[in-house]
């Protein structure tokens, strides 16, 4: 240990004798907490650690809508049958389309 | 219920999330699209399509997977005389986008080796889809790219389909000194040996390009493609060769012709040849030639003999065309070669009545676009055995206008659903029992029935120009009429062949309305038919529909049931059968029947006459009758005209031997044994079945050379020969 940590450590204990059992009060407190600046690492952590609530089922639905729209194609509901018949020489093509009802 | 979640948590979700819709949604949708196809439905384009455009998958790979969806396969759809049918449902506008499709991906640069391989793909599709539609000039363009590719696989494509471009256009020395080059390194690649076969064997070197063909049928199954040079055919090429080809092949008889559309040539289209027995049949891969850029063809040599000559299309471009039938005869080659051009025209169209029209009257009207170089039209509804279905088969016939013309002049025609009622047509029967059908006895034009109209477009000589029915088409733009009001009872049980609780119906109907005439229509019918097997009734069918008569003041009811008599039914009551034709002079077809009279009454010079005044064909009978009466240039003349069947006894060995027989008469005793089973056969007394054994009795009992050539040509003709 060199001269100045030991000068620190003496000025610490004086520091730590004079100040025990001085008590602050909250205004004080509070005005210290609402001018102290926050770095942006701390804020960005702040953030990253605040806790919010979802919705458990909305966000489920959500998301598996999401994926189903862009999996599944626009169409599919749309059900055209084709089917063909023969008139003489003739094929013919009768389009039936059949949506299927969303209920 | 909630949870709660720290932000940062949320986030590694959310990450997750976005990998799983970059990576996870393209792999999903092309393994969903990958399984939809494998088990053939419809929906795998649709999935296809969406991987396609998804910005996060692999693009080329995704247009190709989609554009091979929409492609079914390249099978030809077949027409011969004989018959038609065949290929895949490729609908134009799929085939369109294909193309586009495929272009597009050619025009990006494949990045990783995947994207080549597709890219590669990409160009074998699009040049298969040229070629399979006839499109020479893109065809050329894309040769041409494939050429100067930067990828070598894609010179080596480019080359083999600039070969193709040579053989297609019988310029097959360029064709092989470019396959000459490929010799050595490409000797075990599927189109390498197609297309060595083919050139080999347009050149008629069979045993040659019989070593590439069959090495092509070698060719191990995950090696094979679907289609080469816009075809399915080539697979079973070696076979097919060293099998059917043998018959017909091996001659000097090369036919030519002429594919078009609208004039417009038709490149790449196959040409079948089939011999003159009847039926067709073809897998594919009997052609014996392909149209070049300028729709000409030239097959190899062939045997002597009457052939059914066709072609192969890609089924898309028959959509909307119609097969003009000038050239509706088989070709008879006899040393010298044949020519047989196949025209296809655009489809005329119909400007009243429109798809679905509901007509509240008892006329209605059809009016169409004038055709250039039509004589006359003709209005033909569509009717279904199945009528509310749509389905079971289907009949067409001309109808007569208000005027009684079935050829109609001029661009439109009105009709009376009254007097058509009265018509028979559609008779099929159904089961052991012989139920006949509900059209019938039904008719045409019954309410809540939707009816197609066609018209038909034809020449003075009787040739079909055009129809606003093409050779494949949408029923939704088909012209079709339907009349309101609502079928009875009984209608709709002779609809469901409940026959004799229609006759109850019908009876009740009569008990208490006696001149009821829809009843008085029906019942004859039923009795004057034979609604099943022993059940027809011609003593109550003609007192049904002489009282029908008188009240409409109208005889066409009782002639069209007296028309169906047998034989020996005009026998039987061949005084009331004459004087029902007397008092139809002015029926279209009253000779035919009159002729019929004759047949039943064994008056056989007058029932000549009476077939020869018959203008709407050349009745068989007549050309019996001709021979019978040893009339052998009359005969001639018969077979000639183009209102005979379409049958092999126009061959030049018929005629030749008719011409012997005019020079030379036969001798008295074959020509008592010949003359009787002339007769016979006028009268329709040999059965099917019979066939074999009278052809060969006769066939004994005769020396003379040229009647046997005739009864041999018969006895062909009748498929005799075929015997199940």
């Amino acid at each position: 240990m060199n001269r100045d940590d030991k000068l620190s450590e003496e000025i610490k204990s004086i520091y730590e004798e004079e100040t025990r059992g001085l008590t602050l009060s909250d205004e004080f407190l509070n005005n210290l907490k609402k001018n102290y600046k926050k770095s942006h690492r701390e804020r960005i952590n702040e953030f990253l650690n605040k806790e919010i609530e979802i919705p458990l089922a909305p966000a489920f639905v959500g998301m598996a809508a999401l994926i189903a729209l862009s999996i599944i194609p626009k169409d599919i509901l749309k059900n055209e049958q084709l089917r063909t018949i023969y008139i003489g020489s003739s094929e013919v093509i009768i389009r039936e389309q059949k949506e299927v009802t969303r209920k | 219920m909630k949870i709660k979640v720290k932000v940062k948590t949320l986030l590694v979700i959310f990450t997750v999330f976005a990998l799983l819709v970059v990576w996870g949604v393209p792999t999903i949708t092309m393994g969903i699209a990958r399984y939809l196809d494998s088990k053939g439905s419809d929906k795998a384009s649709l999935f296809y399509e969406k991987y396609a455009n998804n910005k996060f998958a692999n693009n080329i790979e995704g247009k190709y997977l989609y554009a091979s969806s929409l492609v079914k396969s390249f099978n030809k759809y077949f027409i011969y005389n004989t018959g038609w049918g065949g290929g895949e449902n490729n609908s134009l506008e799929d085939i369109n986008s294909v193309k586009e499709i495929l272009m597009d991906n050619l025009n990006h640069n494949p990045k990783t080796r995947t994207d080549e391989d597709y890219f590669v793909k990409s160009y074998n599709l699009l040049i298969e889809t040229l070629i399979a539609t006839g499109e020479v000039d893109e065809l050329r363009a894309w040769i041409q790219f494939g050429k100067g590719s930067s990828l070598e696989e894609l010179n080596y494509y480019g080359d083999i389909y600039e070969s193709f471009l040579f053989y297609a256009n019988r310029n097959y020395n360029k064709a092989q000194e470019i396959m000459d080059k490929y010799k050595l390194t490409k000797g075990d690649d599927y189109l390498f040996n197609i297309l060595q076969g083919e050139i080999l064997f347009m050149q008629e070197k069979y045993d040659e390009a019989l070593v590439y063909l069959d090495r092509v049928h070698d060719t191990h199954f995950s090696m094979r493609r679907d289609s080469a040079f816009g075809s399915t055919g080539y697979i079973n090429r070696g076979w097919w060769i060293k099998d059917e080809f043998q018959e017909m092949g091996y001659g000097d008889n090369k036919v030519k012709g002429r594919v078009t559309y609208d004039g417009k040539p038709l490149a790449f289209v196959e040409i079948f040849i089939n011999p003159a027995h009847g039926g067709f049949r073809s897998g594919g891969e009997s052609y014996f030639a392909i149209t070049d850029e300028n729709g000409e063809f030239e097959t190899v040599g062939l045997k002597n003999g009457s052939y059914d000559v066709g072609i192969g299309i890609e089924g898309a471009l028959i959509t909307d065309k119609v097969m003009e039938r000038s050239e509706y005869n088989y070709l008879d080659l006899s040393g010298n070669g044949g020519e047989l051009n196949f025209k296809f025209n655009n489809t005329m169209k119909i400007t009243n009545p429109k798809p679905g029209e509901v007509i509240s009257g008892d006329t209605f009207m059809v009016s169409w676009e004038e055709v250039e170089g039509a004589d006359y039209y003709r209005v033909e509804p569509v009717i279904f055995s199945q009528p509310f279905e749509k389905s079971g088969s289907s009949f067409r016939s001309a109808i007569a206008d208000i005027n009684g013309d079935l050829n109609i002049e001029g661009t439109q025609a009105h009709f009376d659903i009254n007097k058509l009622s009265n018509l028979i047509s559609g008779i099929s029967y159904d089961g052991d029992d012989y139920i006949i059908s509900a059209n019938a006895i039904l008719g045409i034009f019954l309410p809540e029935i939707d009816y197609p109209i066609v018209v038909n477009a034809y020449t003075e000589e009787g040739i079909l120009i055009t129809s606003s029915l093409a050779l494949r088409t949408y029923y939704d733009q088909i012209a079709s009429v339907k009349f309101g009001g609502e079928l009875s009872e009984g209608e709709k049980l002779i609809l469901d062949q409940k026959y004799p609780q229609a006759i109850e119906y019908f009876e009740n109907v009569l008990n208490e309305d006696p001149s009821n005439l829809k009843a008085l229509n029906y019942m004859a019918k039923i009795y004057g038919l034979g609604w099943k097997k022993g059940e027809k009734d011609l003593e109550k069918a003609l007192n049904l529909a002489n009282r029908y008569s008188e009240l409409r003041n109208d005889s066409q009811l009782i002639f069209e049931i007296a028309r169906l008599f047998s034989l020996e039914e005009i026998k039987e009551y061949r005084e009331v059968f004459k004087e029902i034709l007397d008092d139809n002079q002015d029926n279209n077809e009253i000779n035919y029947y009159y002729a019929r009279y004759y047949l039943a009454i064994e008056d056989w010079e007058s029932a000549r006459d009476a077939f020869s005044k018959y203008e709407s064909y050349t009745p068989e009978q007549l050309f019996l009758l001709n021979m019978y009466f040893t009339d052998y240039d009359k005969a001639i003349e018969n077979l000639l005209s183009d209102g005979y069947y379409l049958s092999r006894l126009k061959s030049s060995r018929v005629i030749e031997a008719l011409n012997n027989l005019s020079d030379k008469k036969p001798i008295t005793p074959d020509l008592q044994v010949f003359n009787d089973f002339l007769l016979r056969l006028v009268t329709g007394s040999i059965d099917y079945k019979e066939g074999y054994e009278t052809y060969q009795a006769t066939n004994r009992q005769i020396s003379d050379q040229n009647l046997k050539t005739i009864l041999y040509e018969i006895y062909l003709d009748r498929h005799w020969d075929t015997r199940y």
